[in-house]
């Protein structure tokens, strides 16, 4: 089970991924090639979902307590990111270790000792590294 | 590159859903991920569509998401010969629907070029509609390879 705070947290980064995403110039390139709308359109249809997207990121973040948001919003400004998956033992952000007695609380709200981003870290046994 | 990403255990020749979150759920089910896992890419998937569906007309849907929870970048193929009500921008039916899911921190944006290649198959395959006539599995990979490397 993921943690409550966790949970709307990653909901969160996924957001700002898809905010970042819908603000990059391959992403206009690629509607206008998929769906043939013209330049203008695009444009306009990208910043309607923009403008929806930023509305929920701010509602989400009301869910959240004030303490997790100050910190969400100075990870988001230092790094570009605030939740960072963990892969190999390693913070995804920083690329430092992460101990091992961290690995065992997936799920929980932790924190990576050296950079601070919220961690998610992998839900044992499906997730075997190859 | 999407020959690698192509995969009959990620394919649905016959989707079963007829509106667009169960649509989304069928997709991302072939996954099997664990329910935490499932839950959440599913709730991003379905945040995209809210703010703009990305059903980009004549048939074809590009549902798409990177987040946190993955490890990699995955891709579902599922038709629906019927086609599922997915308020796409042309408000017709979708029929084929390419789902691309990937992590935030995929290096050299694989994803946006698969993205982008995906676009250009879409594009050639609305031509002809010969997508809705192929029953093999492996035969459809075949055609959307084929397709997706001519020039
Ligand atoms: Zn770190």
């Amino acid at each position: 089970m993921i943690s409550g705070t966790l949970e709307i947290l990653i909901k969160l980064q996924d957001l700002e991924h898809m905010l970042e995403e819908l603000n990059s110039p391959e992403y206009l390139n690629i509607l206008k090639e998929s769906s043939g709308l013209s330049d203008e359109e695009a444009q306009e249809k990208i910043q309607e979902s923009i403008e929806s997207l930023k509305k929920e990121i701010e509602g989400l973040k009301k869910s959240l307590p004030k303490e997790i948001v100050r910190k969400y919003n100075r990870l988001i400004k230092r790094y570009g990111r605030a939740v960072v998956p963990v892969v190999n033992e390693t913070c995804l952000n920083c690329f430092s270790h992460i101990p091992t007695s961290f690995l065992t609380k997936s799920g929980e709200l932790v924190e990576c000792p050296n950079c601070g981003a919220f961690l998610y870290l992998p839900i044992p046994d499906k997730e075997k590294k190859s | 590159m999407l020959k690698e990403l192509l995969k009959k255990e990620h394919l649905i020749m016959n989707m079963q859903a007829r509106q667009k979150d169960e649509a989304l759920e069928e997709l991302v089910k072939v996954l099997k991920f664990p329910p935490d896992k499932e839950r959440l890419l599913l709730e991003t998937l379905k945040k995209r569509e809210s703010i703009g569906s990305t059903g980009i007309g004549k048939g074809i849907a590009i549902p798409h998401a990177r987040s946190v929870v993955l490890d990699k970048v995955y891709l579902v193929v599922g038709r629906s010969k019927e086609g599922v009500d997915f308020d796409a921008l042309d408000g017709k039916p979708v029929h084929l629907f390419f789902m691309l899911a990937a992590p935030p921190q995929d290096p050299g944006t694989q994803y946006l070029i698969a993205l982008g290649k995906i676009a250009a198959l879409a594009r050639k395959l609305v031509k002809n509609q010969d997508y809705l006539n192929i029953d093999d599995p492996d035969e459809f990979i075949e055609y959307l390879v084929k397709l997706a490397e001519e020039e």
